[in-house]
């Protein structure tokens, strides 16, 4: 394969010119952290629907 | 340190993350030694000003011009431009508007100076600030540092800080300083036209106390009818997802998210939507949040306060008569 024999041009920033310096830096990457507390409500469809009615009207009281 | 925040105004009202971003400038101020001032960019917003400073900032800076009157990528940049090269501040903040990730970026090049965007919080450590943003659609965060020299051009997320926190000023109102700038008519490349509303709503969610919203979980659109009923014996508004209005099952003006609305109710219960990013910035701020989705994984119950994992369609009938029994 002719690609195959071509030669790989390796260009430096400095051939180029370019005096940027990058003005940031990533320290860390990480899965973050959750900060909200959820809490499940279990048991059949009607027992977590009672649940959550009850929740929604007594600890969160917005309805 | 000088922290200087860009608020955001369109014809002479206010985009309210830029109170977001005041407050995240107050917070960095007392978490080290630095000043907040806060500048209003427009024509005829001296009132504007005026409302600014009677927030905890050190000044206000008024930047007037007849050219920037309208919106332009090009008027805004020459014009802050000039500001920034004066004032010398060290941090410079915006809320991530639309608007501000139109010109922010072409601001922070033209002054040689890299940006950090839509950032959702931030950290002081041995007195060097952390900036946290989002990658990979909220899934990893990734902390940033600047290393060149100031000004560091920061924007943050908006619903990453609460406006209610915002500080009063502590005695009375902070000055308000004009500052002059040369624009050019001959310099601005774009004519923005009338603004204009895409769409007509007839329901404005964004006050909808109470909001019901469903996601592809929903399966097809006969199917809509049972969370119209969760819906309607709540006294909620119905909402949707991006798919359900693409494809038609809801109105457009239903839909929450970056593309749709931004609401911040007292409830939003979550039907069968998983937690794209997208959806998420649209409701993350509301007080309560209260996701059901068969997926135990699912990204929307990282944000949830109540959350149930089983079938959609099992709940919606027995919560919908569980709220009647609740309404008595």
């Amino acid at each position: 394969m002719a690609a195959k024999k071509k030669e790989i041009a390796m260009i430096t920033r400095q051939a180029l010119g370019v005096t940027v310096e990058p003005t940031q830096k990533i320290e860390k990457i990480y899965v973050p952290t959750k900060t909200k507390k959820t809490e499940f409500l279990t048991g059949t469809p009607k027992e977590a629907a009672a649940k959550l009615v009850e929740k929604l009207k007594f600890e969160a009281r917005v309805i | 340190m000088k922290i200087l925040v860009i608020a955001e105004q369109r014809q002479g009202k206010w985009n309210n993350s830029s109170f977001e971003t005041l407050v995240a400038a107050q917070q960095i101020a007392s978490a080290g030694s630095a000043t907040v001032s806060a500048l209003v960019i427009g024509k005829g917003v001296a009132v504007l000003a005026g409302e600014l400073a009677s927030k905890n900032v050190a000044e206000v800076l008024l930047v007037e011009h007849d050219l920037l009157d309208a919106y332009t990528p090009d008027g805004y940049c020459a014009a802050l431009k000039q500001v920034i090269e004066s004032a010398k501040p060290d941090l410079v903040l915006f809320p991530h508007t639309y608007q501000v990730r139109d010109f922010a970026p072409k601001l922070a090049a033209m002054l040689g100076k890299g940006m950090v965007g839509d950032c959702v919080g931030f950290r002081s450590e041995g007195g060097k600030l952390i900036f946290v943003r989002q990658m990979f659609q909220g899934k990893t965060a990734a902390d940033v540092t600047f290393t060149g020299a100031a000004p560091w051009f920061v924007s943050f997320q908006s619903g990453a800080f609460r406006a209610d926190q915002l500080a009063a000023h502590p005695n009375g109102k902070a000055p308000v300083n004009a500052v002059s700038v040369n624009v050019n008519a001959a310099d601005i490349r774009t004519k923005p036209l009338e603004l204009f509303k895409e769409a007509k709503s007839a329901v404005d969610l964004t006050q909808a106390p109470l909001i019901v919203a469903i996601g592809r979980g929903i399966k097809a659109p006969e199917n809509i009818a049972q969370a119209e009923a969760v819906a309607k014996a709540m006294g909620a508004e119905l909402a949707a997802s991006r798919p359900i209005c693409d494809e038609g099952w809801l109105p457009m003006e239903r839909q929450i998210g970056s593309s749709g609305q931004t609401v911040a109710p007292k409830l939003y219960l979550a039907l069968g939507i998983s937690g794209a990013i997208q959806h998420v910035v649209g409701m993350k701020g509301a007080r309560t949040i209260v996701a059901v989705n068969k997926d135990q994984n699912a990204p929307i119950f990282e944000i949830a306060d109540y959350g149930i994992v089983a079938d959609i369609f099992e709940i919606m009938p027995a919560l919908t008569e569980e709220l009647q029994k609740a309404k008595g």
